[in-house]
């Protein structure tokens, strides 16, 4: 029967279009070669939150951290990292590592056209305020800022282990505001079972506050320290899918989704890899099966822990490709053993969907389906 | 009110509207009002065949020879359907040559 209506939901009519392409670009771009896209560098274990889901401040015996130094001497022999266009400083908490700015500054100078962002929990106001005084006296610019933010006050404390931390949050929030206005800045929500009913109220105040907002779900390290397992029920996940729907429809809304949809498809590359993210991580919460078909970790993406040590993916941190540090970046990541990794990395059928590694293999895809979509014609 | 369509009549979609498929369907947004409006397979293919400039005895004729359905219950569906869109604005009837 003929049927015209408005029954269907805003997200899940934009985000049939986005499948639609995700699966035509997944065919586009299948078998294409492509270079080291993003480089991920964790400065140093030290940190002075206790969260609960991480391994860094469990880890005794952390040595000193990677050195401006030797990083200088890694990246300048690298050919492979030449394409690299998203750079990402994280630990840890790195502005606690001494060797943060002149790290940080050797970054922006490999690699100038690339996004630079740093990764730490913005809890310690003034630290921060003095290492991107510094930052700046050395003329680095336009670096982006992430942090976790896991609930929203006394729910921020209980996931950093640490009484005051949502209060140092705000702090570190505020003054940004104040001393740096206009740099970008993110806040990333850890999904576990304690604190899933807080996610649209950490989504809301990132939005009033014009903050970009991702969410994952908790990693499960496997191979190293954890102070805490979880274990999601189902009714735990359908009030995480249940969250993650709201925000889904109000992107949409506030995005201006289905007017991108209808009159500026090509320009809007960005908020289809968004919302397919969104999507994909509500599917998976409701039951779907995983949605990476092919993952990248391994081609695309490099991580490298504070000892030099190659590694694809933060679930599978505790298999390292080779060290960096000892073999050289390029021979390390060409070796045997990295290819063998990443090419079994790339059939993993884990129930995972991290933004670091779902975000660049959706850009891929979508940008693929893109380019073949036709230029939309308005009616006359 | 919209009365049904008489068989030579010919429409054009609103200049106040943007469209695209959606799978198999359609959506086509109001642009005055922001209200979008999901059209089933079928129904998307009239407003195409429409906007086109097919009359509505074409219409309906390309509509049943391509999806295997009566005549009759197509010209039906298409009356109803060109009701609704000319009662929300979006369809027009063509100007006169
Ligand atoms: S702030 Fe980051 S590095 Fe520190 S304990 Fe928490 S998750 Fe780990
Ligand atoms: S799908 Fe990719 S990112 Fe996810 S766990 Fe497997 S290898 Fe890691």
């Amino acid at each position: 029967m003929t049927r015209a209506g408005r029954a269907e939901g805003l997200a899940d009519l934009v985000l049939r279009q986005v499948r639609a392409w995700e699966e035509q670009g997944a065919a586009l771009a299948a078998g294409e070669e492509e270079g080291i896209r993003e480089l991920h560098l964790e400065v140093t274990h030290r940190c002075d939150m206790k969260c609960v889901m991480c391994h860094h401040w469990l880890l005794e015996d952390a040595g000193p951290g990677l050195s401006a130094r030797e990083l200088r001497r890694l990246l300048d022999k690298s050919r492979l990292l030449d394409r690299v266009e998203t750079v990402v400083v994280s630990g840890g908490e790195p502005w606690l590592d001494p060797e943060a700015v002149p790290i940080i500054a050797l970054l922006r100078e490999r690699f100038p056209k690339a996004s630079l962002g740093v990764l730490s929990h913005l809890g310690s106001a003034r630290l921060l305020e003095a290492r991107l005084t510094e930052l700046a006296s050395l003329g680095v610019a336009g670096l982006w800022l992430g942090s976790s933010m896991d609930g929203v006050g006394a729910a921020h404390d209980r996931m950093r282990g640490r009484r005051g931390a949502f209060r140092g949050l705000e702090a570190g929030l505020d003054m940004l505001g104040r001393r740096f206005p206009g740099t970008a800045v993110s806040l990333n929500f850890t999904l576990t079972p304690d604190n899933a009913s807080e996610l649209w109220p950490c989504y809301a105040y990132a939005r009033d506050r014009g903050l970009g907002f991702g969410a994952q779900l908790v990693v499960e390290h496997q191979g190293l320290p954890a102070s805490r397992r979880f274990r999601w029920t189902r009714a735990g996940l359908s009030e995480a899918g249940r969250q993650i729907a709201l925000i889904l429809e109000d992107l949409c809304r506030s995005a201006g989704a289905l007017e991108a949809l209808l009159l500026r498809p090509l320009e809007s590359a960005g908020l289809w890899a968004r919302l397919a993210y969104w999507g994909h991580l509500r599917d998976l919460c409701l039951g779907s099966k995983p949605a990476m078909p092919d993952c990248m970790a391994g081609r695309r993406y490099a991580m490298l822990d504070p000892e030099g040590g190659l590694f694809f993916c933060p679930v599978f941190k505790h298999r390292k490709a080779g060290n960096c540090l000892k073999e050289g970046f390029d021979a390390a990541w060409r070796s045997p053993m990295a290819r063998a990794l990443a090419a079994e990395l790339s059939r993993c059928r884990k129930r995972c969907w991290l933004n670091c590694v779902a975000h660049p293999a959706l850009d891929r895809v979508l940008k693929a389906a893109l380019r073949d979509e036709e230029v939309p014609v308005r009616a006359r | 009110m919209s009365k049904d369509p008489r068989q030579e009549e010919t429409f054009r979609h609103s200049p106040d509207t943007a469209w695209r498929r959606v799978e198999d369907d359609a959506v086509v947004l109001d642009l005055r009002s922001g209200v979008y409006f999901s059209l089933n397979d079928t129904a998307a293919r009239m407003w195409e065949l429409l906007g086109e400039g097919l009359d509505a005895a074409e219409v309906a004729e390309q509509v049943s020879e391509e999806y295997g359905q009566e005549l009759s219950e197509v010209r039906a569906d298409l009356g109803g359907l060109v009701r609704q869109l000319r009662k929300e604005g979006l369809l027009l009837p063509s100007s006169p040559a």
